[in-house]
């Protein structure tokens, strides 16, 4: 070992040492035209070709070893882009539910600007436990100044009206419930008769003469009789018009623009103007 | 007094090694240094001559070959070759676990003295993250590459001091190492 020290080997390595420095030196001091930078010049031209070669020989083999060396990597990766995968897309349905939830206030905001009523809004909270009943439970009672026979509606037209309630919650009677009635009209005729619902959740106008000119297409609207709608809430759309010869009336179909089965958003009229007597409106 | 080329084809194979295979299996974005090992390797076989020539010569044909600053490798390889031509060669062995640690321990020393050089010619270099991004993964994978390759160097070298033991050739750069491996 101590040999190794010899005077010979240090001063080969002091030699070493010392041309090193000097071709740093050399190397500085010289401009990009110097033998040394060209000297580098000719030897990247020796090599490039080589190394081409090499790299198209080796690179099936280093694709696989990048494989095989990333595995763990990927593994990992894909359990994190799984979760944010997931994250997103729970933030997707989030913002889809606010945008529709936005657009359905912005048309109940738009109907109260339109007619002016007194409005409390609700949100439709529970359907019925029977097939035999179209109603529906909304989120707001009595505490929010809700009273049974106020008038429900949505953007799309008349939905029905409160049948019962209680502090904190209500019952609303649909119009396609087969015990509702509700007194209307035709737009453009101007005849009067009674909208009311059947077993198959289905609107049919009543007590229409058979000598009206009402025809398919026609605008029906409350009539503001039986003193729990206000006149001029849309209904819905004549659909259908028979003329039974056993019958003085005719039998018309009306389609309502609401649906009735997709109910979220409601606004409940608080101070329906009661310009006509009150008539029982359930039969 | 015979010359021997075999140090010169090794340091040319590795240096062809470095050029084309490692560039390809980096890992964590470090590559191995072939050059090192090689130079490490015959400063652990052949003392501090031949490991100084070897790191010279080595260096200098990376700096020559691969446009960094002349005379940087030339420096840090040729004071690494010296330094393992002092260590005891007891690591040269068959036991892999000492010739990986001294090839961690060198390639550390190899890197800081780049590192250094590079910080003095006015480069500025965050040494914290240079170690733990490069000088240590590096050290690493050398090592972990000279675990792989110790054992086949050592049957290889066994053959060849039996064939030249019978041949008489025992003079040359190995002939220390060929003499001690003979005895064992």
């Amino acid at each position: 070992m101590y040999a190794r020290w010899s005077r010979r080997n240090r001063v080969l390595l002091i030699i070493l040492v010392v041309v090193s420095v000097v071709f740093l030196s050399l190397y500085f001091r010289e401009n990009k035209q110097g033998i040394l930078h060209r000297g580098q010049s000719v030897g990247l031209a020796i090599i490039s070709p080589v190394q081409r070669v090499a790299s198209a020989v080796i690179s099936p083999f280093s694709h696989a070893w990048r494989f095989v060396s990333r595995i763990g990597y990927l593994s990992s990766q894909n359990v994190d882009l799984k979760k944010e995968n997931a994250r997103l897309r729970q933030q997707l349905v989030d913002r889809n539910e606010l945008q529709a939830e936005s657009e359905r206030l912005r048309a109940l905001v738009g109907f109260k600007q339109r007619t002016g009523y007194e409005t409390v809004a609700a949100t439709v909270v529970g359907r019925p436990p029977s097939n035999w009943e179209q109603t529906v439970i909304i989120n707001a009672g009595s505490s929010q100044g809700i009273k049974p026979e106020m008038p429900v509606v949505v953007a799309d037209g008349l939905v029905g009206q409160v049948a019962r309630v209680s502090p904190w919650s209500s019952e609303v009677q649909l119009i396609i419930d087969q015990r509702s009635g509700v007194g209307a009209l035709v737009q453009t005729t101007r005849d009067t008769g009674v909208v009311d619902g059947d077993i198959n959740a289905e609107l049919h106008l009543d007590f229409i003469p058979k000598n009206s000119r009402a025809r398919i297409g026609d605008v029906v609207i409350t009539s503001g009789y039986g003193g729990v709608f206000p006149k001029g809430l849309f209904v819905g759309t004549i659909s259908d018009i028979k003329e039974p010869t056993y019958s003085l009336f005719k039998e018309i179909e009306v389609r309502s623009e609401v649906d009735f089965s997709r109910l979220e958003d409601v606004i409940i009229i608080t101070n329906p103007p009661r310009t006509v007597d009150r008539e029982p409106v359930d039969r | 007094m015979k010359l021997n080329y075999q140090p010169a084809i090794a340091i040319v194979a590795a240096f062809l090694l470095q050029t084309t295979l490692a560039p390809h299996i980096r890992v964590g974005g470090v590559q191995p240094d072939f050059l090192l090992i090689v130079v490490v390797t015959y400063g652990f076989l052949e003392g501090p001559v031949v490991g100084s020539v070897c790191g010279f010569f080595a260096g200098l044909l990376q700096d020559l070959l691969l446009m960094t600053t002349l005379g940087l490798n030339a420096l840090s390889k040729t004071l690494v070759g010296y330094l393992s031509g002092m260590v005891e060669q007891k690591v040269f062995s068959e036991n892999f676990v000492l010739p990986m640690l001294a090839i961690f321990a060198t390639t550390l020393i190899s890197e800081s003295i780049f590192l250094a050089l590079r910080a003095t010619l006015g480069e500025s270099i965050s040494l914290i993250r240079a170690s733990r991004s490069i000088v240590l993964p590096a050290a690493t994978y050398n090592a972990v590459l000279a675990g792989l390759c110790y054992p086949v160097l050592a049957r290889v070298l066994k053959r060849q001091t039996r064939t030249q033991s019978r041949s008489g050739e025992l003079d040359g750069a190995f002939a220390p190492t060929l003499q001690r491996v003979r005895k064992k």
